[in-house]
C-alpha cells in the first residue's frame, strides 16, 4: 500500500451480530462451528434483526455460540433450548427465537421436545449441528453417528445390533404437517456455505411471517473426535457424512393448509355453551 | 358484596393464579392436578394470558423458565412424579435467580404411586428437590382460600426473592370443596425486573450475561445464604391455635393440619389442653417458634400423611428437649392409598400418649 | 354420590356461613368405590372431615361396613335398600331403609337413587329447605346435557321426602 492510499471501502470485517470481546473462546482446528457461527452473525445482519432475536442454547459445543452471538440468550439445560425457545416465543411472539443444538441436544435427550415443537407448528427455528457424535463429552456415539464409526463408547465402531441406525432428523420433520421449512446443508466448501447461508435466512424468513417452525441441520466436521486432520475430516463430510445424511430441502411452504371438521368439533367432553 | 363461591382447592388456585396476575402457564396433566390445568385453559385466555399443555413435564418447566425469563409472571403444576421430572430446571432456574411458581398437588409415593392424597413430598421440596445445594420457599395451604391467597403470595415471593416458590397440596386440599373470597391480595411493591430477556432493542442493546456467577461460584453460594437468611428472617407463616397454654403441641401442615384443629377442638371439649402448630411455610421453617412452644410443652406430637418427613425437621427444632411422637401413615383409616387420617384418630392417638406417659 | 355431595354443598352454600365438601374416591374416572363429607356449619369447619358424622347415605355393601358403625350416636343413617341387604344391630341411631334404586326405576332412571336419598336426608334433618337443592341442580344443569333431565331430578328430591314424611306419619315402609 503507497503513502497517501485511503481506505474507500471496507470489504472484509465481521457481522455486526458477531462478538469477539465477550468472553475468550476457541473451536479445534478444522471445526466447523466457527463457519455456521459467521452464517448466523451475516443472516441476523442482513434480515435486522439483532435486536428482537433471542437464541436458546443447548448444551454442549453448539452452546459456544452463545458468547459469540451479540444477541440476547438463554443458557439451557441439555436437550431443553427448543421447549424454551418454544416458550419464550409463546408470550414473546414478536421476538425471532432460535435455538442451537447438537445430535445429542435434538436427537437424543431432547428428541421428544423436537417431535412436539414439530406438531404444534411454534413458529420458532432451530438450528440443528450435526457431527456424527458427542463432541464436547469427548466423542461417545449419538444417534446421528455413522454405522461402524468409532466412538469412545463403541470401541468397535457402532453396531446396529446394539446402537442402531443413524436417526434423519430432517427427514422426519418434513413429514410433519406443522414444519414449514426444513433443510440439510453443509459448511465445508465455499459453495455449501453460501447454501447454508441461504437455509438459515429462508428458516428465520418463515418465522417472521409466522408459518410456523422451521429447521435447518448443518453437518458440521469434528477432527479431534473424528480422529482425523481438519482437511481429512473436511474430506469425510463429503465422503461419508453426506453420504447418510443427502443434502437437499425437505419442505419450503409458504402456508400449512389444514381443515377443521365441524362434526369433530361438535364431539367431546366439553359442551358449548 | 365480596365474590364468594364453592371452590375445590385446584379451582381456587386457578383463581389464585388469575387474581395474581400471573399470565403464562406450562402444565401437563396428572391425577389430581388436572382441574388446576383445566381451569386454566379456559380462564387464563380470557385475561390474555398464555396456556399451554406440554408433552411433558420437563417440557412445561423449561417453558415456564423461556417465558420467566422475559419478565412474565409464569406458573405451573403438578403432582408428585412431575416434581421429580422437573427438578434439573428448578435447580437451573435457582442458579440463574428465576422467577417461578410450581404448585405439586402432592400424591401417593413413591413411584408413579397412586393418585390420592399424601404428604409423601415434604423432604423433596423444603430441602430444594434437585441438584446443587439451592432452596425453594414452600408455602403450604390448607383450605380453599388459602389456596387462593397463597398462590398470589407464591406469585409475589417469587418476583420479590427471585425464586422458586413451592405450593405444596395434597389431592384432599386439591379436591375438597369450600367457600372462598375472591380477593386480589396486594403484598407490596416489588423489585424491578431489570434481568429480562427481551431482545436487545429493549435493553438498549446491552447484552444480558447468561452465566452470572461463571467466575464467581463461591460469591453466588454466598450471596444465596444471605438470601436464604433474609427470607428465614421476614416470610416465616404458621397458625398457632390454642397453643398458649398447650401441654401437647400437634404439628402439622396441609390437610392433616385441618384434621388436627378439629382433634383439638375435640380434645379441648374433653378439658385436654392440646394445641396446633399449623405450618404455613414448611420452608422457611419456624425454628423458634416451635422451640418456644416446645419449652411449655411436655411433649409434641407430629401428624403426617407419610412415613414421617415433618418429624426430622420437628426433631431438629426441638433440639432433644421435648419428647417428639409421631403419627404417621399407619393413622389413616384404610391401608390402601384411599385412607386420610381422620381428628378422631389423632384424639385417639394423644389419648393413648398422655396415658403411657 | 359425589354429584350429590357437590350438589348438596353448592345448595347449603347460600344457607350456611362454612360448607366442606371432601369427596375420597379411586385413581380412575369412573367407576370403583367412593365417598364424600359434606360438613355445613354456621362455625368455622375446622376438620376437612370426621371419622364420624351426624349422618350418613350409604348406597353399598362397602360404604355400610366402613361407616354404619362410625355414625354419631343419634345420629341418622339412611341406607339404600335395594343395594344393601344389612339390618343395623345399633339401637342408637335413626335408620331409614329406603329401596332408593327400585323407586328410581319406577320413575324411569336409575342414576337419580342419590337425589332420592338426599331429599329423604333433607326432610328427616331440615338441613336446606328442598327449593334450596331444586336452585342449585338448576344452576348447575341448566344449559348442558343434563337438562332434559331435571324434571325427573326434582321429582326424586320430592319423592325422598316423601318417603320420610309417609314413614313418620306410619306410611308402608316403617323404620
Amino acid at each position: 500500500m503507497g503513502e497517501g492510499a485511503v481506505i474507500k471501502q471496507q470489504v472484509v470485517g465481521k457481522p455486526k451480530a458477531v462478538q469477539l470481546d465477550f468472553m475468550p473462546f476457541k473451536f479445534c482446528p478444522g471445526c466447523h462451528e466457527s463457519l455456521v457461527w459467521r452464517a448466523l452473525g451475516e443472516v441476523i445482519d442482513e434480515l435486522d434483526i439483532q435486536g428482537k432475536a433471542i437464541a436458546c442454547l443447548d448444551i454442549g459445543c453448539s452452546g459456544v455460540l452463545m458468547v459469540g452471538l451479540a444477541v440476547d440468550g438463554l443458557h439451557c439445560l441439555h436437550g431443553r433450548s427448543t421447549a424454551v425457545a418454544a416458550g419464550v416465543k409463546r408470550v414473546l411472539p414478536q421476538a425471532i427465537c432460535f435455538n442451537i443444538g447438537g445430535d445429542g441436544s435434538l436427537c437424543a435427550i431432547g428428541a421428544g421436545h423436537m417431535v412436539n415443537v414439530m406438531m404444534r407448528s411454534d413458529p420458532i427455528t432451530t438450528i440443528f449441528l450435526n457431527n456424527s457424535g458427542y463432541g464436547m463429552t469427548g466423542g461417545q456415539v449419538a444417534p446421528t453417528s455413522l454405522i461402524g464409526l468409532r466412538t469412545t463408547t463403541t470401541p468397535e465402531g457402532r453396531d446396529v445390533q446394539s446402537t442402531g441406525f443413524p436417526l434423519h432428523l430432517s427427514e422426519i420433520a418434513a413429514t410433519m404437517l406443522g414444519t414449514a421449512y426444513v433443510s440439510r446443508v453443509s459448511v465445508h466448501t465455499p459453495a455449501n456455505y453460501q447454501k447454508a447461508r441461504k437455509a438459515i435466512k429462508t428458516a428465520f424468513q418463515k418465522q417472521m411471517d409466522g408459518v410456523g417452525y422451521s429447521l435447518v441441520e448443518i453437518l458440521c466436521a469434528c477432527p479431534p473426535n473424528w480422529g482425523l486432520s481438519p482437511l481429512a475430516a473436511n474430506s469425510f463430510v463429503e465422503e461419508k457424512l453426506i453420504g447418510e445424511f443427502p443434502l437437499g430441502e425437505f419442505k419450503n411452504v409458504d402456508k400449512i393448509e389444514y381443515t377443521v371438521d365441524p362434526e369433530i368439533n361438535r364431539v367431546g367432553r366439553v359442551k358449548r355453551g | 358484596m365480596a365474590d364468594r363461591r364453592l371452590l375445590s382447592g385446584n379451582e381456587a388456585i386457578g383463581w389464585g393464579a388469575i387474581l395474581g396476575e400471573c399470565k403464562a402457564f406450562f402444565g401437563y396433566p396428572i391425577t389430581p392436578q388436572s382441574e388446576i390445568l383445566e381451569f386454566l385453559a379456559t380462564e387464563l385466555p380470557k385475561v390474555g394470558g398464555v396456556f399451554l399443555q406440554t408433552e411433558d413435564e420437563i417440557a412445561a418447566v423449561s417453558m415456564v423458565y423461556g417465558s420467566s425469563m422475559t419478565g412474565t409472571r409464569t406458573m405451573s403444576a403438578t403432582s408428585s412424579p412431575g416434581i421429580s421430572l422437573m427438578q434439573e430446571t428448578v435447580s437451573l432456574m435457582a442458579y440463574l435467580k428465576v422467577p417461578s411458581v410450581i404448585v405439586d398437588v402432592c400424591r401417593f409415593g413413591p413411584g408413579s404411586g397412586m393418585a390420592q392424597t399424601s404428604q409423601t413430598d415434604y423432604r423433596q421440596v423444603t430441602k430444594g428437590g434437585g441438584h446443587g445445594g439451592y432452596r425453594c420457599i414452600v408455602l403450604a395451604p390448607s383450605s380453599s382460600q388459602e389456596c387462593c391467597d397463597l398462590v398470589q403470595l407464591a406469585l409475589w415471593l417469587a418476583d420479590r426473592y427471585q425464586m422458586t416458590v413451592y405450593v405444596l397440596t395434597d389431592a384432599t386440599i386439591g379436591q375438597s370443596c369450600e367457600l372462598v373470597d375472591l380477593k386480589t391480595r396486594d403484598f407490596g411493591a416489588l423489585p424491578d425486573k431489570d434481568w429480562v430477556i427481551r431482545g436487545l432493542d429493549a435493553r438498549g442493546g446491552v447484552r444480558q450475561g447468561f452465566h452470572q456467577h461463571m467466575w464467581d461460584y463461591v460469591g453466588y453460594h454466598q450471596d444465596m445464604n444471605e438470601k436464604y437468611r433474609e427470607i428465614a428472617e421476614n416470610e416465616i407463616k404458621y397458625e398457632a391455635y390454642c397453643a398458649d397454654d398447650a401441654e401437647v403441641i400437634l404439628v402439622a401442615y396441609g390437610y392433616v393440619s385441618r384434621m388436627a384443629k378439629g382433634a383439638v377442638d375435640l380434645v379441648r371439649e374433653e378439658g385436654l389442653k392440646v394445641g396446633l402448630l399449623r405450618l404455613i411455610t414448611l420452608w422457611p421453617f419456624p425454628t423458634n417458634t416451635l422451640r418456644e412452644l416446645g419449652s411449655r410443652a411436655r411433649r409434641v406430637l407430629v401428624v403426617e400423611h407419610s412415613s414421617g418427613l415433618l418429624v426430622e425437621d420437628v426433631e431438629c427444632a426441638l433440639q432433644g428437649k421435648v419428647p417428639v411422637h409421631l403419627l404417621g401413615i399407619w393413622g389413616t383409616h384404610r391401608r390402601d392409598s384411599s385412607g386420610i387420617i381422620y381428628p378422631e384418630r389423632i384424639v385417639e392417638e394423644i389419648k393413648q400418649m398422655e396415658s403411657v406417659a | 354420590m359425589l354429584t350429590m355431595g357437590k350438589v348438596l354443598a353448592q345448595a347449603g352454600s347460600s344457607h350456611y356461613r362454612y360448607v366442606t365438601y371432601h369427596p375420597n374416591y379411586g385413581p380412575s374416572m369412573r367407576g370403583g368405590e367412593c365417598e364424600c363429607t359434606v360438613t355445613l356449619s354456621n362455625k368455622e369447619n375446622t376438620s376437612i372431615a370426621s371419622r364420624n358424622p351426624s349422618a350418613a347415605i350409604l348406597m353399598g355393601a362397602g360404604a355400610w361396613m366402613l361407616h354404619e358403625p362410625q355414625v354419631k350416636p343419634g345420629g341418622l343413617l339412611l341406607v339404600d335398600s335395594s343395594i344393601v341387604a344389612e339390618r343395623t344391630m345399633r339401637d342408637d341411631v335413626t335408620v331409614h331403609y329406603i329401596p332408593a334404586t327400585q323407586m328410581a326405576l319406577e320413575l324411569g332412571l336409575a342414576m337419580v337413587s342419590n337425589l332420592i336419598l338426599l331429599g329423604a336426608y333433607l326432610e328427616a334433618t331440615k338441613a336446606l329447605p328442598l327449593e334450596a337443592i331444586e336452585k342449585a341442580l338448576k344452576d348447575k344443569y341448566t344449559g348442558t346435557k343434563g337438562e332434559r333431565f331435571l324434571p325427573i331430578d326434582l321429582e326424586a328430591i320430592k319423592l325422598g321426602a316423601k318417603f320420610i314424611t309417609d314413614s313418620q306419619t306410619g306410611g308402608r315402609h316403617g323404620t
